[in-house]
C-alpha cells in the first residue's frame, strides 16, 4: 500500500545530558528536549546513555523517571535496563535503547521530562544523557486517542554469593495504580553482579535466581506448583530469556489495582569467587489509553 | 508450490583489486534459470579471501564501497561505503541489505555493481527472492535509493573540523516522492585506539530543525545496528543537511553516514 | 484454508489472558537417548487451555578442569550442545518431527555479541555458548553454558491437563572426563522451559489448531563426500499443507586438542571453522533444488551464502503440498574444519551438517 503523501510526518530527534554525584538525582534539561518547530509530535525511540570515570557501569546503576505534563510515567526512579530489550551484549554495560511498542505523543510545548537518579552503587559521578527519536506530526495529524506507557520495578535485596535466600515484591511496585487496565507488553528482568576485588558492577549471565510469579488475582503463573506439589520456581534466564533480558508479552491486560508479586529465590552460585553480590531486578513495561481533550491528555 | 512465489537464490563472485573499479565478470549468474521476473528480497555482500590471499583479515569489505543500478535505474548516487549500506550486519565480512520493498528484476535488465577497494579480495554477491508474475510495462515499481556522506577527516589532535554535508548528498533527486526509511551512521575507529568525537546536528529543506543541539554520534546511530529509523517523506528536491563536529586524533576521525529509500519508478 | 485462520480462531480466546512459563531439566550422559522431561512440570496445570509462543533451552556442560581448551584463547567456547542434544515434541499423538532434532537447529541463533565499535576485531565467544570461570585462579575451570530460543511459527495450543512432551537425547559426542579422579560427571543438565499464555475462560475441544513441523537431514561426514537428503528428510508427509518458514543450516565439529587430555581432550564447536580465523562462519557448499527439480541454486553456492550470516537461516514463507519437499546436496567432499585451534585436529566423522527445515501444518484435536 503506497504510503499517503504529506502524512509522514518529519523525523525529530532531541538529546539532553546530566551530571550526577553519587546519591544524587536531577532533571535532564527541559529546554534541549523540547520540539523547537513548536508543532505536536511524537517520540518513538528513547536512547539513555551513561558514562563514568573510573567505573564500570550497568543500567542498574541509575534510575529514570519520566513525567508527561501531570501524567507520572514510571513508578520513580526505575533502572535504566528494565525500559527496552537488551539488545546487545557488548554495549550493555553503558547504552540502553528502548523502542517503543506504540509512539508516545507529546502534544505542542509539551516535554516528556527525565529525571536521573544515581543509585549510589559507584562513587564516582555519572553522566546520564537521553536522546527521543520520533517525529513532527503532520499538520491536522492530532490523535483522538493516545497510548501512554507505565513502567514499573521491583529490585531485590543485595545477596552475598555464597548465601541463599528469598526476597519477595510488595503490592505497591509491579502494579497498575490507574483507574483503566494496562496492557502489559515485556516483563524485564536483569541481575547486576558486583566484583569486589575489582570493584566493577556487571550485568550478569549467571544463574544467581529462580523466580516465581503470582498475580493478586491469585495466578501463579511462572513457579506453579506442579501436580506433585512440589515448587517450580525457574531458572531466571528460562523466564526473562537469555537473549533480551524480557518476556515479551502478547495480549496480557492488568485490570486496575492489580500488581504481581515476584519472587527470587537465591541459589548457590555456578560461579564462585570473593565477596562478590549480586541483585535481581524485575520490571514491567505496559501502556494505558487515554483521550485526548483540548491537546492534554485526560 | 506454486510457480510464483518459488524461492530463488543466484549467486555470483569475482576477485575485487585495489585501486580498480569491478563488476561480476559472470553475468549470465545473476539470470534466474527460468528467465522469469523475480522480486529480490534481500542483496547480501560477503567478502572471502582472494585466490593466493590466505586467510581473511577482518574488516575488509569495509575498506570497499558499491555502486548499484538495475537498468537505468540507479540504487545509489555514487559509490556507497560497505559499511553505510545497510544496518549493521551480524557478521564482519558480510553486509546484508534487506528490501521491506522488494525489487523487481524482469528479464532485460540485470542488477548492476561495481566495486571499488583499497584491497584486494573476493566479493560474493548473494541475490535471495522469489519468482514473480511479469508486470506490464509502464507498470509502477518500488526502487530502492541510497546516498551517503563522509566527513572530512580530522587528524589534528585539539583542532574540530566544523563541516555540512553538500545539499547534493541526501537530496531526493527524482520527480517523485522519496520515502526515507533510515539513516546509517559509522564511524571508522583508526586502530582500535581511542575515538574522538563527532557531534550531529540536522536540518531539513525547509530550514527547520531535525535535531538542533549537536549530538554525539552514537546517540542517533548506536552501535547496536547503527541506523536512526526516521519513515519520513521527501518531496522531489528535498534534502536533508547533516552538520557535524569532528574532533581531531592520531589516527584520524571521520564519520560515515548514508540515507536509505524507496521511490516509485515506471517500468 | 488461509493459513493464518485457525491461529485468529484461537487467538480469540485468549483476549486478556494472563502470561506463564512452566518449566523442568533433564540430564544426559553421552549417548544417552529417550529421556523424557518431567511430565508433570510440564503440563499445562491451570483449568484453561494454554498457548505455547516460545520454547527455551539452556545446556550447563560439566565442569572443565584446568588445560581443556587452548590456553592462548580461554575465551573460545568450544562447549556448544545444540547439535549432540536433540529433542522430540508431542502433543498427544501428534508430533512436531520424525526424528529428534538438534536443539541449535529450530532457530536462528542467538546472535553473536561480538565487538561493534570496530569491526577488526570479533569476538570467538557466541551469545549461543559462553564459556564462564567456575573456579578462578591461575589455571581457572570452565562451565558452558548454551541458550537456545525457539519462537514458534504458529503457537501451538495445549489445553488444560494436556502436556507438551518432550524426550530428549544425546548423541554419543564422547565428551567425558577419563583422567579425572574420581571421574566427575559427565552428563550436560538441559533445561526446558514454554512461555506462553493461559485463557481465562473455556476454549472449545474441537478446534483445528496450527502445529508446528520440522523435517531434519543430518549427515556425518565419515569420509569426504557429497550428502544428499533423502525423501523424508524435508518434505510433507502430511496430506494437509505444510507452511515452510525457513531452512537452518549448521555444521557441528567436534575436535581435539592436545592440550589436555581431560573430557576426553574434545569440545564441540557449532558452525566454527575452527581454522585460525575462528571467526569465519562455515558451512559446506549447498545445492538447493525442490523434488519437481525446480533448481531454487542454479549451481553450487558456499553454505554461508545461502543460510545467512548469522542467523544460519534461508526465509522460503512457501508452502508445500503432500509429497512435495526440498532436496539439499551438501559438498563435504573437501574444505571441512580439519583443524582446531593452535593445537587441535579433527578426527574423521565428527563434521556433521544439518539442515533443518521449520514449519506448521493444521491438524484437528
Amino acid at each position: 500500500m503506497s504510503p499517503i503523501p504529506g502524512q509522514e510526518g518529519r523525523p525529530l530527534a532531541l538529546s539532553a545530558a546530566v551530571t550526577l554525584n553519587s546519591g544524587s538525582a536531577q532533571r535532564a534539561p527541559v529546554l534541549a528536549l523540547k520540539n523547537p518547530t513548536g508543532e505536536h509530535c511524537e517520540i518513538r525511540e528513547i536512547h539513555v546513555t551513561l558514562s563514568a570515570t573510573g567505573a564500570t557501569l550497568t543500567g542498574a546503576t541509575v534510575g529514570m523517571k519520566l513525567d508527561l505534563g501531570n501524567e507520572a510515567l514510571t513508578n520513580g526512579y526505575v533502572p535504566v535496563w528494565l525500559f527496552g530489550r537488551r539488545v546487545d551484549a557488548t554495549i550493555d554495560q553503558d547504552r540502553f535503547v528502548w523502542r517503543l511498542k506504540y509512539p508516545l505523543y507529546v502534544p505542542a510545548g509539551g516535554v516528556l521530562v527525565p529525571e536521573f537518579q544515581h543509585r549510589s552503587m559507584v562513587k564516582q559521578a555519572i553522566t546520564a544523557r537521553i536522546t527521543y527519536l520520533g517525529r513532527v506530526l503532520p499538520v491536522g495529524a492530532r490523535p483522538s486517542k493516545v497510548h501512554l506507557p507505565w513502567v514499573a520495578y521491583w529490585a531485590s535485596p543485595v545477596f552475598l554469593d555464597a548465601e541463599e535466600g528469598t526476597a519477595s515484591s510488595s503490592e505497591t511496585e509491579l502494579t497498575n495504580p490507574h483507574g483503566t487496565a494496562i496492557e502489559l507488553e515485556r516483563l524485564a528482568g536483569r541481575i547486576n553482579r558486583f566484583y569486589a576485588q575489582s570493584n566493577q558492577h556487571f550485568a550478569a549471565t549467571d544463574e544467581a535466581f529462580n523466580v516465581s510469579l503470582r498475580s493478586s488475582r491469585g495466578e501463579m503463573f511462572v513457579g506453579r506448583a506442579s501436580l506433585d506439589g512440589a515448587s517450580n520456581a525457574l531458572p531466571f534466564s528460562q523466564v526473562f530469556g537469555y537473549e533480551t533480558n524480557s518476556w515479551e508479552q502478547r495480549g496480557t491486560i492488568m485490570e486496575p489495582g492489580t500488581f504481581y508479586t515476584a519472587t527470587l529465590e537465591k541459589v548457590l552460585p555456578i560461579v564462585t569467587g570473593d565477596i562478590n553480590t549480586v541483585q535481581g531486578f524485575i520490571g514491567m513495561v505496559s501502556w494505558r489509553k487515554a483521550m485526548l481533550v483540548g491537546g492534554q491528555q485526560a | 508450490m506454486a510457480t510464483y512465489d518459488m524461492p530463488v537464490i543466484l549467486n555470483t563472485s569475482w576477485t575485487v583489486r585495489a585501486g580498480q573499479d569491478s563488476s561480476p565478470s559472470r553475468l549470465a549468474d545473476m539470470v534466474n534459470a527460468y528467465k522469469q521476473p523475480m522480486l529480490i528480497d534481500e542483496i547480501r555482500f560477503a567478502a572471502t579471501p582472494a585466490p593466493g590471499g590466505g586467510t581473511l583479515p577482518y574488516g575488509r569489505i569495509f575498506r570497499s564501497s558499491v555502486r548499484m543500478a538495475l537498468g537505468r535505474f540507479q540504487i545509489t548516487n555514487e559509490f556507497i561505503p560497505m559499511d553505510v549500506l545497510a544496518p549493521r550486519a551480524p557478521g564482519p565480512g558480510e553486509v546484508i541489505l534487506p528490501l521491506s520493498r522488494p525489487l523487481y528484476m524482469g528479464n532485460t535488465y540485470l542488477l548492476e555493481p561495481t566495486i571499488r577497494s583499497t584491497v584486494d579480495f573476493t566479493m560474493n554477491l548473494t541475490l535471495v527472492g522469489r519468482l514473480t508474475e511479469p508486470v506490464a510495462l509502464g507498470a509502477k515499481q518500488w526502487v530502492p535509493f541510497i546516498s551517503a556522506w563522509q566527513t572530512p577527516t580530522a587528524s589534528t589532535v585539539g583542532q574540530t573540523l566544523n563541516v555540512k554535508s553538500p545539499r547534493s548528498a541526501f537530496v531526493n533527486r527524482f520527480r517523485t516522492p522519496l520515502y526515507v526509511k533510515r539513516f546509517v551512521g559509522y564511524r571508522a575507529i583508526g586502530g582500535g585506539l581511542a575515538t574522538g568525537a563527532i557531534d550531529i546536528s540536522v536540518s531539513n529543506y525547509l530550514g527547520k530543525p531535525v535535531l538542533r543541539d549537536p549530538t554525539p554520534f552514537y546517540e542517533l546511530f548506536t552501535p547496536v545496528d547503527r541506523m536512526w529509523a526516521v519513515e519520513t517523506e521527501l518531496p522531489p528536491a528535498g534534502f536533508f543537511m547533516f552538520s557535524a563536529a569532528v574532533a581531531g586524533t592520531n589516527f584520524g576521525n571521520y564519520g560515515r553516514i548514508s540515507m536509505f529509500g524507496y521511490r516509485e519508478e515506471q517500468l | 484454508m488461509n493459513p493464518r485462520t485457525a491461529s485468529n480462531v484461537i487467538e480469540q480466546f485468549f483476549v486478556n489472558s494472563f502470561p506463564t512459563v512452566v518449566g523442568t531439566s533433564v540430564a544426559l550422559e553421552p549417548g544417552g537417548s529417550n529421556q523424557q522431561a518431567d511430565h508433570d512440570r510440564l503440563v499445562n496445570p491451570y483449568d484453561n487451555a494454554m498457548l505455547i509462543d516460545e520454547i527455551r533451552f539452556r545446556t550447563l556442560s560439566p565442569e572443565l578442569t584446568p588445560f581443556l581448551m587452548d590456553s592462548s584463547d580461554p575465551g573460545r567456547s568450544t562447549y556448544n550442545y545444540g547439535g549432540t542434544v536433540r529433542v522430540m515434541f508431542s502433543l498427544g499423538r501428534t508430533r512436531f518431527s520424525r526424528v529428534p532434532i538438534p536443539l541449535g537447529c529450530f532457530a536462528p541463533p542467538i546472535v553473536n555479541d561480538g565487538p561493534l565499535v570496530s569491526d577488526f576485531g570479533v569476538s570467538t565467544d557466541t551469545a549461543e555458548a559462553k564459556t564462564i570461570v567456575v573456579v578462578p585462579g591461575a589455571h581457572p575451570g570452565r562451565i558452558s553454558m548454551g541458550y537456545f530460543r525457539w519462537v514458534l511459527p504458529r503457537s501451538v495450543l495445549v489445553p488444560a491437563g494436556m502436556v507438551l512432551d518432550a524426550v530428549f537425547t544425546r548423541t554419543d559426542d564422547g565428551i567425558v572426563d577419563t583422567t579425572t579422579v574420581p571421574t566427575p560427571p559427565s552428563a550436560v543438565r538441559v533445561d526446558v522451559a514454554y512461555a506462553g499464555r493461559v485463557a481465562r475462560g473455556p476454549v472449545p475441544g474441537n478446534l483445528t489448531i496450527p502445529v508446528p513441523y520440522v523435517g531434519l537431514f543430518a549427515h556425518d561426514f565419515t569420509v569426504p563426500t557429497i550428502a544428499v537428503s533423502g525423501e523424508n528428510d524435508l518434505s510433507n508427509p502430511f496430506d494437509q499443507p505444510l507452511h515452510v518458514q525457513r531452512l537452518i543450516g549448521r555444521l557441528q565439529t567436534i575436535y581435539a586438542s592436545t592440550k589436555g587430555a581431560a573430557l576426553n581432550g574434545r569440545s564441540i564447536a557449532l558452525d566454527q571453522s575452527c581454522l585460525d580465523d575462528a571467526a569465519l562462519t562455515y558451512f559446506p557448499g549447498v545445492t538447493l533444488r525442490t523434488f519437481e527439480d525446480f533448481n531454487i541454486t542454479r549451481v553450487q553456492l558456499p553454505g554461508v551464502n545461502i543460510f545467512e550470516g548469522y542467523k544460519r537461516s534461508l526465509s522460503l514463507n512457501t508452502t508445500l503440498q503432500k509429497n512435495q519437499g526440498f532436496q539439499v546436496s551438501v559438498d563435504g567432499s573437501s574444505g571441512l574444519p580439519a583443524t582446531g585451534g593452535l593445537d587441535g585436529f579433527i578426527e574423521p566423522g565428527l563434521n556433521t551438517a544439518f539442515v533443518t527445515m521449520v514449519g506448521w501444518r493444521e491438524e484437528k484435536l
